[in-house]
């Protein structure tokens, strides 16, 4: 469904050239729940921007392709990539508490989606909107569809921008460290229902994670990048129990052992 | 990109600004004619060389009188920058720093004066107390006073929370050495900030007061003053207007190219 | 809302109420005696007394103060040293000149500020935007009276669109009134328009950098669609504020603008009033001007309200 080839991303913005991501190649496909790791500036959010067609600024120099149904998404028209965006690729940015326009009602922006893709009918835009926000288990759906976002919490921010992210049924998702503006209890919530969307909508999902064990709980495929490049590739098993890249070792060894539940892991 | 391009500015700002000084200053030493002589026969005279502005009404040499003006401009305004600085920033750090219900009243009738411009400030500190140039400095410098004082006040307070201002407390540092040794040099690039807003402001409106007659009293030149007078004269003699009004748009211009700055930083306040 | 509105409105009484007394007070605890003004000081003590008595001197400050807000709300504002009758007479014909010459300018400011200050957003960084950036510089630095000088050289005498000092009175001729106003309007919108189109155009490129821009644009929005739904919206946020003071500044320059083009408005009333020292003129003038700045920026902070939700509370 989505296969990225030799996919390099530079940034020219400042005298020297900078390259953010290096050469990488994967493949996605339909259903699956594939994870991104690496610390920050490895490249793994260019990767999701460039995936989800944001990166249009005329400083930055892209080759390679992403094919999106045999649509190279790198170079098509922005005309052509807006009947994608938002309706067979959505994104669910880190920070819930800016990612929504403060001056609009919820109930709005999870249906905007919907309308941008040619859904006039008010009625319907509202049933839609009101379904997707009780399909992330928002209580009340009727009442936060009313609401403005700096009455909700973190949390409930985040469920909105999935529910707004899900309206049109997106075949990939892209999830770009979705809970690391959240707390432990609800971090666990949020993949929780991630994976849930992945098995009722099978929406296959790209998580970005700088933290392998949510990436260990959520996804079946791993790429750990570093630097741009890809360290290492492979199934959650193997990464886990035969990491090959030293790095891979390094990140493995730094998660905790268990914690007891509620202690929050620094 | 941009940070050159604020550079330029400011550069071209000292050199236009600079300028004028140079020419208001150069009437010290070299002044063609009295700008106060009076010469019939010279009567809205055109540009030449003996008159290089021309002449007005009266016969006087406008580029004499435009170099007196653009002097007189400018001592008012470092004048009354000066004494809207000093009440400024003493009221502005003593509410901001002491706060409580004093600070709250004053804050309220700082709010209503700030909302009042300051051009009609001076209006009426100068109908309760009469013209002359003392006056005119006074009631230009007391008009800079709120605007001064609120962006000062919320300074203090800022810095007021700083951890740096409780230790100094805890150290047994009284209140005026917290303020003046350790707060002041903290708000530095604000205090820069208001001085620049506030010259700029003052020198605009201290143009319009004397164009209204109310600034400089004549015969002594002001820019502001001459412009009004010339206004009579538009279609006869219109040079008389052109040559104040361009040493004046050159001086604001240059002015308010070096206030820029600090205008983008408090233009919300 | 309907709080937030109770709030404010309490907030916009009590300060027009301190600013009444500050008004007031200023011009009350004058030294000299009006009276003395009045009949000069050749008069006699007998005289004088009945004088202080006639203008009502001799009353307490408190009650001097609740009888002239009093006559506030008749539209009075005290008796006139000068000419004896009520400052009010003198002065109510006066108000819709200068907000005529307000409004039209804010209109003007408004009209052209918005579209170029969107189209400078839009093309950030083309021609377009370089000139009006350096223009914007330029006139944002010039006093509306020069402005007006220019404009009346320009359009009066060169171009002869305009009469210079052909001002017509409202009630004789409302369409003549008006088309004289568009010049001294015009005086007084140019800087503020530069102000504005900078501080729209800062708005707009800033919000756009914000993520829930970001989040518009991946939910597959055009440009345009993110421009008009989103975007400026929250970027016109600090350009209202902006054109709140803009209200307050343009009837300080008004009372210049008046001057340079020959409009009796409320600023030649004021400075006739200044120079024979006929204080009540100039406090119910200051009064007026006062009430009309306060009132704006509560108008501004409804507006504010309106827009955004958080506010409201």
């Amino acid at each position: 469904m989505l296969c990225v080839n030799h996919l390099t991303i530079e940034f020219h913005d400042h005298s020297l050239p900078e390259t953010a991501v290096d050469d990488i190649s994967f493949t996605l496909k339909e259903g699956e729940i594939l994870g991104i790791v690496g610390e920050s500036g490895s490249g793994k959010s260019m990767t999701a921007l460039a995936v989800a067609g944001l990166l249009n600024r005329g400083d930055i120099k892209k080759s390679g392709e992403i094919l999106w149904e045999g649509k190279n998404l790198l170079f098509v028209d922005r005309s052509e990539l807006r009947n994608i965006q938002g309706k067979d690729i959505a994104i669910v940015f880190q920070d819930p508490l800016t990612g929504l326009n403060p001056l609009r009602k919820i109930g709005w922006q999870v249906e905007e989606a919907l309308r941008v893709h040619g859904e006039r009918d008010k009625m319907k835009l509202r049933e839609a909107a009101i379904k997707a926000l009780a399909d992330v288990k928002l209580p009340e759906p009727e009442k936060i569809y009313q609401m403005y976002p700096h009455e909700l919490s973190g949390g409930m921010r985040q469920r909105v921008m999935i529910a707004a992210a899900m309206i049109c049924k997106p075949k990939l998702l892209i999830a770009d460290e979705p809970t690391t503006a959240l707390d432990v209890t609800i971090q666990a919530q949020i993949i929780e229902l991630l994976r849930e969307i992945n098995q009722t909508a099978d929406t296959a999902i790209l998580f970005i994670s700088h933290d392998l064990s949510l990436v260990k709980q959520l996804a079946e495929r791993v790429l750990v990048m570093k630097d741009g490049k890809i360290a290492e590739e492979g199934t959650v098993e193997k990464i886990f129990q035969n990491p090959s890249a030293m790095y891979t070792k390094e990140l493995i060894a730094a998660i905790p052992a268990m914690l007891p539940k509620g202690v929050k892991n620094e | 990109m941009k940070r050159k391009n604020l550079n330029t500015n400011f550069i071209l700002g000292c050199v236009l600004l600079g300028s004028i000084v140079f020419f208001a200053l150069s009437g010290l030493v070299f002044m063609p004619y009295d700008p106060e002589a009076m010469d019939v026969t010279a009567k809205l005279a055109a540009p030449s060389f003996t008159h290089p502005f021309g002449c007005d009404n009266f016969g006087r040499d406008i580029f004499s009188r435009t170099q007196s003006g653009a002097l007189i401009t400018l001592c008012i305004g470092t004048a009354s920058v000066v004494i809207g600085t000093i009440g400024g920033t003493i009221l502005g750090a003593l509410m901001g720093y002491y706060g409580g219900v004093t600070d709250g009243i004053l804050m309220r009738i700082l709010d209503v004066l700030f909302a009042i411009p300051s051009v009609l400030l001076a209006l009426i500190f100068i109908s309760l107390f009469g013209n002359g140039n003392l006056n005119v400095i006074l009631a230009l410098g007391i008009a800079i006073i709120p605007s001064f004082a609120k962006m000062m006040r919320q300074e203090f307070l800022k810095e007021r929370e700083m951890g740096y201002v409780q230790t100094a407390k805890m150290l047994g540092a009284g209140d005026l050495r917290i303020l003046l040794v350790h707060i002041l040099p903290n708000v530095m690039p604000t205090f820069l900030n208001c001085i620049l807003i506030s010259f700029n402001n003052t020198v605009l409106a201290e143009a319009g007061m004397s164009y209204l007659g109310i600034g400089v009293q004549p015969p002594q030149a002001s820019l502001g003053r001459m412009l009004s007078e010339a206004q009579g004269y538009l279609r006869s003699a219109p040079f008389y207007t052109i040559f104040p009004g361009l040493i004046m748009i050159i001086m604001l211009f240059g002015i308010s190219l070096i206030s820029e700055k600090g205008r983008k930083q408090n233009a919300l306040r | 809302m309907g709080k937030y509105l109770v709030k404010k409105a309490l907030i916009l009484v009590f300060t027009l109420l301190v600013t009444s007394f500050v008004v007031f007070a200023i011009f009350a605890i004058l030294p000299g005696d009006p009276a003395v003004h009045k009949l000069g000081t050749q008069a006699t003590p007998e005289r004088l007394e009945l004088m202080r008595e006639e203008m009502g001197l001799n009353e307490p400050f408190v009650l001097r103060y609740v009888k002239w807000l009093g006559s506030i709300f008749t539209l009075e504002f005290g008796r006139s040293y000068s000419y004896s009758c009520s400052v009010g007479s003198l002065i109510v014909s006066k108000i819709p000149i200068n907000l005529t010459l307000s409004v039209m300018a804010l209109l003007i400011v408004c009209a052209v500020s918005v579209p170029m200050g969107i189209y400078t957003a839009k093309h950030v960084g083309g021609k377009a935007d370089k000139l009006v950036m350096a223009l914007n510089q330029f006139f944002m630095s010039l006093p509306p009276f020069l402005l007006g000088l220019a404009l009346t050289y320009l359009f009066g005498i060169v171009f002869r669109l305009f009469t210079p000092g052909g001002y017509v009175d409202y009630t004789s001729n409302l369409f003549g009134f008006i088309s004289y106003l568009f010049f001294p309007a015009l005086a007084l919108a140019i800087p503020k328009c530069a102000m504005c189109i900078r501080l729209l155009k800062t708005g707009i490129l800033e919000e756009a950098q914000k993520d829930y821009a970001r989040t518009a644009y991946s939910r597959g929005n055009s440009t345009t669609q993110m421009l008009y739904k989103h975007i400026l919206k929250n970027a016109v946020m600090p350009t209202i504020t902006f054109v709140g003071m803009v209200v307050a500044d343009m009837i300080a320059s008004g009372i210049i603008i008046e001057q340079v083009f020959g409009i009796p408005g409320l600023g030649r009333s004021l400075l006739s009033a200044i120079s024979t020292r006929d204080y009540p003129v100039v406090t119910a003038i200051v009064m007026l001007i006062a009430i009309l700045i306060v009132s704006v920026g509560f108008v501004t902070d409804i507006i504010h309200a309106m827009i955004d939700p958080r506010i409201r509370r």
